[in-house]
């Protein structure tokens, strides 16, 4: 389109030239018969203004008389009367008599005649008439020149029209914007500028001009002015020594100034179309691909992370619906952060990793894990005792310190039940050493509550005391739940025995109780055996013991407690008795010690059948 | 050496004298033009050596000088000095005759039919006459200061008869001669009963413009 445009431009453009151009010709063609035309029909006038003094009777009388001063003023009142610019009265062998130029002058017949040559061309003649154009002064006139006869010829009766800047403005005006230069040769000084219609910058750019003389008559050229093409045309006029050359002049760019009107629109019209050709380019860019960087800035923001970005597209297209969807999604992906930071919090973060990184499903696998089952002891004489608030303060600081403590050992918080804390070691992700892990972090539980303990006393709030359980054992571990609510978490009897060994620690005295299965796979701790006992709702005997510390002799008690237990195992009451006296009574306030010593004397008082195999029934929950 | 050369001049001028007074003689004349065609209207005049030839020859009485069809008839007129020139006008209309010449200068006023008066002619020389009316009319009255004039026909040829023998200056005017008569004289001496002597000139013309006549005269008006 810009190209047609563009096209139709220069073609006008050329057309237009070309067409200008024939205009001006035939302009200064017709410009030039006017010219023509009018120095023809005053010089037929002149002459017969020049006819009507010369049979004038009282002029031949003045004539007659040789009155000089009677004959100037006749000739200036003919002149006056015929709206001549110059009379003269010359002899017949051509001095000036008398003229109106000249009034002072009279009687002066040396005066030689005004034009050059051209009294000559008047002997010539046949009737002693003539026009010519003469130069008289430096001004150049249109002569006619008639004999007086008297009523033989006696002298020459001469009149003129003054050949100046009027007479080119006037030829000007019948030609409208065409230039008249009027020039006459001059001996000296080549062709001389006398009259012209020209600004005189451009009028004195072509006075002395020499190619002026090489201009073919009645022909068009292109002159080029101060910089302005002119169409040219020399048309030359008068004759003799000093022949004249009427310039006519159009100039080129004024003649197409209507062109270049035209073209100056054609031209705004093809601006206009690449303007609007690169404002829809600009627009494209805005709408297209200014949306598309948005969108890429916004990819970046999300995938490093910042799904709380959004990209702002004000546009109904396609592309604003690309930027809702983005925005949509990049709400969904924060949805999803929120709802696996809230995992993190309620479960632990691997729990929460494993249910977002894996296929949620439901059911689970078998895997061995150790559960850790911790539980504030007296929780509910507790709450009896404390606001409702502080005690959910109290509740969660240790839940924190708690969380934080299995966290250390790479356990996980399956769940809080109450003021329970049910953790897993060895699920979701089976990291080995579970069960060392477990007993780590129970042995680290009771430090923290100790910690925690030292506050609260300083603080006039009761202390907490906690039990812990810690089983070791194959279990079911999965997401348990109906199809649109999940937990992870492990069930089985295991999970059931870490928590009734919890529930044993107030029984024994104790705060934490670990099963053997867990000892045999933590065998860097110190443990104490503590009993063997059947717990409610499993057949299996289990040996249970309370963990010391990581030093293996850290109780110098234990081998005496080893004897009373193995005692009391082996029936020999008394010794056992004896034994578990002297260990009561050396550490009071050690419940373990008491218990043994009341189940011995009961046991002595009624001997228990003989297959007694030193398995204590806990009845209870 | 001078001195007889001046008497034998003398001698030879008496000589002639007594020859001039014993009886008359004839002249013929030619006028042709410098370029040799012969020259009508051309006044041919002898001036005798001898002023005493003159005396007791009169002027004519009256001369015609007619205005018809809006032309002077004849274009040229000789007169001996003296003579009176009557300008009847024979149109139907006005005529204004007058003349700025040195040798008469003269004006009748629009008139018809005769004027009052005749003009009288007594100096020698041109009298141009023109119409104040119809500038192309024109016409000559030549004054001669001799009464031994005639004027050349068509041909250019003229004659001078019953001239008493003697010393003559023979002289032509013609209206477009350039410079005076008394310029081309010829000396003639003519003796009685001789053949006729053949007196010829070539004229030396100047340019006679004529003032323009309007093709037609039938459109009223004074032209
Ligand atoms: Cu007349």
């Amino acid at each position: 389109m810009l190209i047609t445009q563009g096209g139709a431009y220069f073609a006008v453009s050329r057309v237009s030239q070309d067409s200008a151009r024939k205009q001006i010709d035939r302009d200064l063609v017709s410009t030039a018969r006017i010219f023509r035309n009018t120095l023809v029909r005053q010089g037929r006038d002149l002459l017969e203004k020049a006819r009507l003094l010369s049979s004038d009777f009282a002029f031949k009388q003045a004539f007659a008389s040789r009155d000089y001063g009677t004959m100037l003023s006749a000739l200036q009142n003919h002149r006056i009367r015929m709206q001549a610019d110059v009379m003269m009265l010359c002899t017949l062998d051509g001095h000036i008599l008398t003229d109106t130029l000249h009034p002072d002058d009279n009687d002066d017949s040396d005066g030689s005649f005004p034009v050059p040559g051209l009294f000559d061309r008047i002997m010539d003649s046949e009737t002693g008439e003539l026009q010519a154009i003469g130069q008289i002064d430096d001004a150049v006139y249109q002569l006619a020149i008639v004999p007086l006869f008297t009523p033989e010829p006696s002298a020459f009766i001469v009149i003129g029209f003054l050949i100046d800047e009027n007479f080119a403005r006037e030829l000007s005006a019948t030609a409208r914007d065409t230039e008249v230069s009027l020039l006459q040769k001059r001996q000296s000084s080549g062709w001389q500028l006398f009259a012209t219609t020209l600004p005189p910058t451009l009028a004195s750019d072509l006075s002395g001009r020499a190619d002026i003389s090489t201009l073919p008559s009645d022909q068009t050229r292109m002159i080029t002015q101060a910089g302005q093409q002119y169409i040219s045309m020399a048309v030359p006029f008068g004759s003799g020594a000093r022949p004249g050359t009427a310039l006519l002049q159009r100039s080129l760019d004024q003649q197409l100034s209507a062109y270049h009107a035209l073209s100056r629109v054609l031209l705004g019209i093809f601006l206009l179309s690449l303007l609007m050709s690169l404002a829809a380019a600009w627009f494209m860019a805005r709408s297209v691909v200014r949306p598309v960087k948005i969108l890429e800035r916004g990819a970046r923001k999300i995938a490093a992370g910042d799904f709380g970005h959004r990209v702002q597209i004000r546009q109904q297209d396609e592309l604003g619906q690309l930027a809702d969807t983005f925005n949509e999604m990049g709400s969904g992906l924060a949805e999803r952060d929120r709802v696996r930071n809230l995992l993190g919090k309620v479960v632990s973060p691997e729990i929460a990793e494993e249910l977002l990184s894996r296929q949620i499903e439901l059911g689970g696998e078998e895997r061995e894990v150790t559960v850790l089952f911790s539980d504030i002891r007296n929780f509910t004489g507790l709450c009896e005792k404390l606001a409702p608030g502080d005690v959910v303060r109290l509740l969660n600081s240790w839940f924190t310190r708690a969380n934080e403590v299995i966290e250390r050992h790479g356990g996980v918080v399956d769940k809080y039940i109450g003021d329970a804390v049910m953790a897993l070691f060895g699920a979701p992700l089976d990291k080995p050493g579970a069960a060392a892990r477990a007993v780590g972090a129970g042995l680290d539980l009771q430090q923290a509550i100790r910690q925690m303990n030292k506050g609260l006393i300083t603080a006039g709030t009761p202390s907490l005391n906690i039990g812990i359980g810690i089983h070791t054992s194959q279990v079911l571990a999965g997401n348990m739940g109906s199809a649109s609510r999940l937990n992870y978490t492990v069930i089985g009897d295991g999970v059931n025995l870490a928590s009734r060994l919890e529930s044993l620690c107030k029984y024994y005295g104790v705060e934490s109780i670990v099963s053997e299965d867990t000892r045999r796979q933590a065998p860097a701790y110190a443990y104490r055996e503590l009993d063997r006992v059947c717990v409610k709702g499993r057949q299996q005997p289990v040996t249970i013991y309370q963990p010391l510390g990581p030093d293996p002799a850290a109780d110098s008690s234990l081998p005496l407690y080893r004897q009373a237990l193995d005692a009391y195992r082996n029936r020999q009451w008394q010794r056992a008795i004896q034994l578990f006296t002297a260990l009561a009574e050396a550490a009071p306030t050690e419940r373990l010690y008491q218990l043994y010593l009341e189940r011995t004397q009961a046991l002595a008082k009624h001997p228990p059948d003989t297959g007694w195999n030193g398995v204590f029934q806990h009845a209870q929950k | 050496m001078k001195a007889s050369s001046n008497i034998a001049k003398f001698l030879a001028i008496s000589l002639m004298l007594v020859c001039v007074r014993a009886g008359a003689a004839t002249l013929n004349a030619e006028v042709v033009s410098s370029k040799g065609k012969p020259v009508r209207d051309a006044v041919v005049f002898a001036v005798p050596a001898d002023p005493a030839v003159l005396q007791g020859i009169q002027a004519q009485k009256q001369v015609d000088v007619d205005q018809v069809d809006k032309e002077f008839i004849p274009y040229v007129t000789a007169v001996y000095r003296g003579t009176d020139v009557n300008f009847p006008n024979s149109d139907k209309i006005r005529h204004h005759v007058y003349s700025f010449s040195e040798a008469k200068q003269f004006e009748i006023p629009l008139y018809t039919g005769a004027p009052e008066k005749p003009i009288h002619f007594d100096k020698p020389g041109e009298v141009a006459l023109g119409c104040n009316i119809h500038d192309w009319m024109k016409a000559y009255v030549f004054v001669c200061e001799s009464p031994f004039f005639t004027t050349t026909d068509a041909d250019g040829k003229a004659s001078l008869t019953d001239l008493p023998a003697g010393q003559y200056q023979v002289r032509v005017w013609h209206p477009t001669l350039r410079g005076k008569p008394e310029d081309t004289g010829q000396k003639v001496s003519l003796e009685a009963d001789s053949a006729p002597q053949i007196v010829q000139f070539t004229i030396r013309e100047k340019k006679l413009w004529k003032p323009w006549r309007a093709p037609t005269s039938t459109t009223g008006g004074y032209r």
